[in-house]
């Protein structure tokens, strides 16, 4: 009871997120490098993601998006633009986003000589957390990321897995309102990926947690981002929720169906559909119709095989996977 | 100011660091072997025990303990650039300058550490091994030889933390600090004495009408910080391989009590500020140089 007095009481002395709407906002924000800023790294950067989000930034090497990050968190100013990171300017109040922030950088390093409890006992007294909330917030951190086997353990011999999930205890260490990850699962195998992508969606769900990723692995944005960036050469070329991203497409290269057609055969379904204003291509696969159409046209096709007595026992659409979608946007642009 | 308050936390991580890490104990056990056989054969015998011993010392201190300052400071940044742990340490609610000062001031606590230990040790050896009774009076000076020394090493302690702000990584901070080590403590004499020679076009060896030579040597002999802790310590240049002085001041360092310490400030006073201001120059220099590198660059 007494612990969760003084805690409360830190939590009021703690810095407080100055926006409701966005935990991060940029403005065409820009940054150079080079003796007479030859390499533009970012040009006008335009970002807003919602508090309680999980951003995927994704791009090609050198897109910008480790320098974007830079910026968000102050380790590099920008060249122009501006930004904001839960209401704090990412130039004039560098530490109060680091207060609410965390991250877990490409390439992390920890104290190889220490624990993993010393080791995070060192981040918890940069922010001043009281000894006995602070012991206990580690424990409960290594729980959370599965290493309560290992906290007496010198993080020297902690595998890659380990290591990464160690990073996201020490990124969450402030309790964090937003989360920054580079390539949180690079490195590691399958399972331990798995495991990390869970952890990330489970801290994100229960208790709300912006998080800013950034990954090549289209997977696992796929499978844990609300929504998307993708960024090359600097330049955002597209944003939005997977399903934005493939309306970008459908509207441009029209829709790919595939159909099981019961009680009546293939080429007469085939006939059918193909008089249907809309679609561009058909082909009989196997037991499978497969058809391109301009637009949506969904219920056309429904209606037009129900009147010819047929029933659809399946009607899906090729949805293109989002390393699809990346690889085509960056050829596009 | 609540991220100042880092900069102790960095101090205090540091310090504990240096007094576990294996190379540093052994570094100051063999520092402590070496003083105590000196300072035991210095006492044999002479009513002098005391001042004599520590003039032995002070040779043994300006030529080997520099390697002590050298290890504390060498791989101070250059470690945990490689490790990718300075990556994650600037993630969190930290200044850079908070970084420098706190791994400074860690090492420098370290030091003032080793110094103790050192200080006591002799001590203790001499008046064990000579049964001679330590005046109270000789006291102060004992205490100004400890702050000269610490002076002497936070030197190399700031050259070895500049060196491992401008060098990628600790294999090549440690070659740099120990070519620095070789020329300050070790063939400085030789290097000022053939450059003194081409100068004046005198031979070394040759004793008469060597004037112009000798003062060259001897203002070149300045530009050593060995030769400033030498001078503050036992009164005597220092003159490391090869090296001559005509340097002779009436004071024989901090351990003359035919002289009052009044007279010893008069006579030296150059020399100590010089032991002052070396290290601030050099710690300055450290701090203006990693402020102003591009150390986010080594993220991804």
């Amino acid at each position: 009871m007494n612990m969760e007095i003084r805690s409360t009481e830190l939590e009021q002395n703690k810095i407080k997120p100055r926006t409701d709407e966005f935990a991060i906002e940029t403005l065409n924000l820009s940054k150079s490098f080079g003796k007479e800023k030859e390499i533009r790294a970012v040009k006008n950067l335009n970002l807003q993601v919602k508090k309680g989000e999980v951003f995927g930034f994704i791009g090609p090497n050198g897109a910008g998006k480790t320098t974007t990050m830079k910026m968000l968190i102050g380790l590099l100013e920008p060249d122009e633009g501006s930004g904001k990171v839960e209401g704090f300017d990412i130039v004039r109040e560098v530490i109060n986003i680091r207060e609410q922030t965390g991250m877990l950088p490409e390439p992390a390093g920890f104290y190889d000589n220490l624990t993993a409890r010393q080791n995070l006992r060192f981040y918890a007294k940069l922010y001043n957390i009281e000894p006995d909330i602070r012991e206990k917030r580690i424990e409960n951190l290594l729980e959370t990321v599965g290493l309560a086997h290992a906290i007496e353990q010198k993080i020297g011999g902690f595998s890659t897995g380990m290591r990464k999930r160690f990073g996201l205890a020490q990124a969450l260490i402030n309790e964090p309102s937003v989360l920054f990850l580079d390539e949180p699962t690079s490195g590691i195998d399958p399972l331990g990926a798995q495991r990390m992508r869970k952890l990330i969606k489970d801290l994100n769900k229960s208790k709300g947690v912006t998080v800013f990723l950034s990954s090549h692995s289209m997977e696992e944005v796929e499978e844990i981002c609300d929504r998307i960036a993708i960024i090359s050469k600097g330049k955002l070329l597209v944003i939005g929720s997977i399903e934005e991203l493939r309306d970008i497409f459908r509207e441009k290269e029209g829709i790919h169906y595939l159909l099981e057609i019961q009680e009546l055969s293939l080429t007469e379904a085939a006939k059918i559909i193909k008089n249907t204003e809309g679609v561009n291509a058909l082909e009989i696969q196997d037991r499978t119709l497969r058809l391109h159409a301009k637009m949506n046209i969904r219920t056309e096709i429904a209606k037009a095989i129900k009147k010819a007595g047929g029933t659809i026992s399946m009607f899906e659409e090729e949805a293109m996977n989002l390393q699809k979608l990346f690889l085509k946007i960056i050829e596009e642009k | 100011m609540e991220t100042d308050r880092n900069v102790f936390v960095i101090a205090q991580k540091e310090f504990a660091d240096n007094l576990w890490s294996p190379r540093f104990i052994v570094l100051i056990l063999a520092f402590i072997v070496i003083v105590f056989s000196i300072s035991w054969h210095s006492g044999i015998g002479s009513g002098q025990a005391i001042s004599r011993g520590y003039l032995d010392l002070a040779q043994i201190v300006s030529l080997f303990l520099p390697f002590i300052g050298i290890t504390l400071g060498f791989d101070a940044i250059c470690k945990e650039r490689e490790a990718g742990s300075l990556n994650v340490l600037l993630t969190h609610p930290i200044y850079r300058d908070n970084i420098i000062a706190g791994k400074t001031l860690g090492a420098m606590l370290t030091l003032a550490l080793v110094i103790f230990i050192s200080i006591f040790t002799v001590l203790g050896s001499m008046l064990i091994e000579s049964g001679a009774k330590f005046p109270l009076l000789r006291l102060n000076r004992l205490l100004i030889f400890a702050i000269l020394t610490y002076l002497y090493l936070s030197i190399f302690l700031a050259l070895g933390i500049l060196g491992s702000i401008v060098t990628k990584n600790a294999i090549k901070s440690l070659i740099y600090n120990i070519a620095s080590w070789l020329i300050l403590c070790v063939v400085f004499g030789m290097l000022i004495t053939t450059t003194a020679s081409i100068i004046t076009g005198h031979k070394p060896l040759d004793l008469d009408d060597n004037e112009r030579f000798l003062e060259l040597n001897a203002d070149f002999q300045k530009l050593s910080p060995s030769h400033h802790y030498a001078m503050a310590v036992s009164g005597r240049p220092s003159l490391s391989w090869l090296g001559v002085s005509s340097e002779r001041p009436a004071v024989q360092g901090i351990f003359d009590t035919e002289h009052t310490l009044g007279q010893w400030w008069n006579e030296l006073w150059i020399n100590v500020l010089i032991l002052i201001l070396t290290p601030l120059f050099l710690i300055i220099m450290a701090f203006v140089t990693f402020l102003r590198q591009d150390i986010s660059m080594d993220m991804g």
